[in-house]
Formats: structure tokens, sequence, C-alpha cells
């Protein structure tokens, strides 16, 4: 009786063993598969400076090409006044992609793009 | 008393002239000379015992390539081997360049625009030449964004070239704004403890004050430092990444 209980025990302890063996290999496989992004700890620190200045900047640089076009072509101002409203816009979308996770990849990123890549793709900024 | 800005001064050590253009030895060609040559030596002397088990210095070297080899890997993916050199080099330049700007008396390189400029210009302009011989025509698909109302393309067009063009600005903008605000304000702050100091009586016990703000200051410069270093080369790689990968 005692015997039985014993080995029983053992039995269970064993099995569970190996679950915990099999768990580490599947999470260390995960692990090995995906490589680290070089993360920094505070990446959050990173996106946040950058937020601020992709609105201003998009701003001065649709202000700067639309002076350059003006001098060039004698339109003063028509060419700045459009393109520092383009480039404001410009800037809003450029905040929106960072902060959305589509980094500053040009063109519209549609769903069916997002699904054809590889999920590991997508995760790491 | 000395302005907070006298710090950002260029100063001509040796006066060169060539084909009527100054190209000055200055303090800042100095101190990109010795981030060059001192992130040289410790990457060599580092590296020198190539020990299977590192030492101290051996690791600290591994480490900086493996955080930049990970980098370039995550994001650029197995494409991108043949530009990690190029990418190693400009994360350790720059991280060297905003280190040695720490230590009191030197002269920080990357809080000049020109400097940080000419480093995204090369980036923009070498990362478009990818995308050109890469692609071909095929390159200026980018600017085109897939699935928008028809009507919309031409303004559609105009804002992508516009953010495009915002890149080597934002780039060479955040690296330098950053290390002028940072380095200004650590000056203030030493100005203030030198004023106070000179007031006499109870003031001078308060300069304690802004000379323990020194510190905390002087820690989070570091950590601006590395994270600057660390941000512009991050983005150099997505750069590339979109360069080499067409959407």
């Amino acid at each position: 009786m005692i015997l039985g209980d014993n080995s029983n025990h053992r039995q269970d302890g064993n099995s569970s063993l190996a679950d915990r063996i099999k768990q580490a290999e599947q999470s260390a496989k995960g692990r090995i598969d995906k490589p680290p992004a070089g993360h920094m700890p505070v990446a959050g620190l990173a996106l946040a400076g950058r937020v601020a200045l992709e609105l201003v900047a998009g701003v001065v640089v649709g202000g700067f090409l639309g002076w350059m076009l003006d001098r060039w072509l004698g339109t003063t101002p028509g060419f700045m006044l459009g393109l520092f409203f383009l480039g404001a816009a410009a800037g809003m979308m450029n905040v929106w992609r960072l902060v959305t996770g589509r980094n500053m990849k040009a063109g519209y990123f549609e769903e069916h793009r997002d699904a054809d890549k590889d999920p590991d793709e997508k995760g790491n900024r | 008393m000395h302005s907070p800005v006298e710090q950002f001064t260029i100063k001509t050590l040796f006066a060169l002239n060539l084909l009527g253009f100054d190209i000055s030895f200055t303090n800042s060609s100095l101190f990109m000379l010795l981030a060059v040559v001192l992130s040289t030596l410790f990457l060599v002397l580092a590296m020198r015992p190539a020990a299977l088990v590192p030492g101290r210095l051996q690791g600290a070297a591994e480490m900086m390539y493996e955080f930049v080899a990970d980098m370039v890997r995550a994001n650029v993916g197995s494409e991108g081997r043949p530009y990690f050199p190029f990418v190693f080099t400009l994360f350790v330049f720059i991280l060297f360049s905003n280190m040695l700007g720490l230590i009191p008396y030197s002269y920080t390189t990357t809080s000049q625009i020109v400097v940080t400029f000419v480093l995204a210009a090369v980036i923009f302009i070498g990362v478009t030449l990818i995308g050109l011989i890469k692609h071909g025509l095929h390159f200026f698909s980018f600017f085109v964004p897939s699935g928008a109302p028809k009507a919309l393309i031409p303004f559609l067009v105009v804002i992508e070239v516009i953010s495009y063009f915002v890149r080597p600005v934002s780039l060479s903008v955040r690296l330098f704004a950053n290390m002028l605000a940072g380095h200004t304000m650590l000056k203030v702050f030493a100005g203030l403890a030198v004023m106070l100091t000179g007031a006499g009586g109870i003031f001078a016990v308060g300069s304690v004050l802004p000379l323990a703000a020194i510190i905390g200051l002087t820690g989070l410069e570091m950590l601006v430092a590395a994270l600057q270093a660390y941000v512009f080369t991050i983005l150099t790689c997505m750069y590339l990444n979109d360069a080499l990968h067409l959407h």
C-alpha cells in the first residue's frame, strides 16, 4: 500500500518534470527563433521624443520645399502656402504611422499587406 | 561669466585652405578624430585576447556588436547583412561622440547641426540610391499609396514625397537638438552654482542644490547620449528596410 503510493507519487513527479522540460524547451525555442529586436529598456522614451519632432519637421520641410519652388517659378506664395498645409498633413501621417507601429513606411499599409508579412516582422520596432 | 552657449563655439586649431575652401582643423574636427581613434582602439584592444570566455572589456565590445547585429537582423532581415559594417560604425561613432562630449572641457561634435545633417544626408542619399539600384523605376511606387481613392492620389503623392524629405531633417535635428539642449542645461545649472557661491553667505550654502542637479543631469545626459545613438541607428535600419523591401 505504502509502496504503491510511493511509486504512484514518483510517477507523478516524473511526468510533471517531463512536462516542465517540454514547456521550457518550447519557450526557449520561441526565444531562439525570434531574435531579440535590439531593444533598449527605454525604447518608450525614444518613441516619445520622436512624436513631437515629426509634427514640426513636416511643416518645416513642406514650407521650405514650397518656398524653393516659389523662388524657382516666381509664384510666391502659392506653392509655399499649399505645401505648408500638405507638410502639416505629412507630419500628422508620420505620427500616426509611428504610434500605430507602421513606422516610417511610405505608402499605406493595407491590412492584407500586414497579413502576408510574417508575424515576427510586425512586432519588432 | 561665461554664456551657457559659449561651449558650442568652433575654434580653429590649424588654419587650412584648399582651393579657396576653409577646411581648417577645428576643435570639432579634433573630437571627431578622437571619437574615431578611441573607438578603434577600444574595439581592437578589447578584442585582442579573443578569449572564448570574454573578460570585461571584451564582453563590452561583444555586447555592442551583438546589440547592433540584433537590431539589423530584426529591422532589416538577412538582406541587411552587407550594410551591417556601416550601421555598426555609425552607432559607435555617434555613441563615442556623444559620450566624449560629456567629459568636462571637451567638445560635443554632435551638437552641431552641420555634423548631424551630413550624417543624415549620407544615409538619406545612400538609402535612396540602394532603393533605385535594387528596384529601378519601380522604386517610385514607394510614393503612391496603395488602395487610395483615385481623386486623392495627387495629394497623397505630394504628402508622401514631403514625408520622405522629412526623414533626413528629423533624423539630424533630433540628435542635434538633444545634445544642444542637454549641454546648455548643464551649463545653465553650473552657472547658477557659480553665481550663488559668488553671492556669499546663505546663498553660497544654497549653491549645493544646483550642484546636485548637475550630478543628476549628467546621469540623464549619459542616458540621452546612448539613447540618441540608438535612435539614430534604428531609424537608419528602418529606412534601409524600406528601400530594400518596397511595399
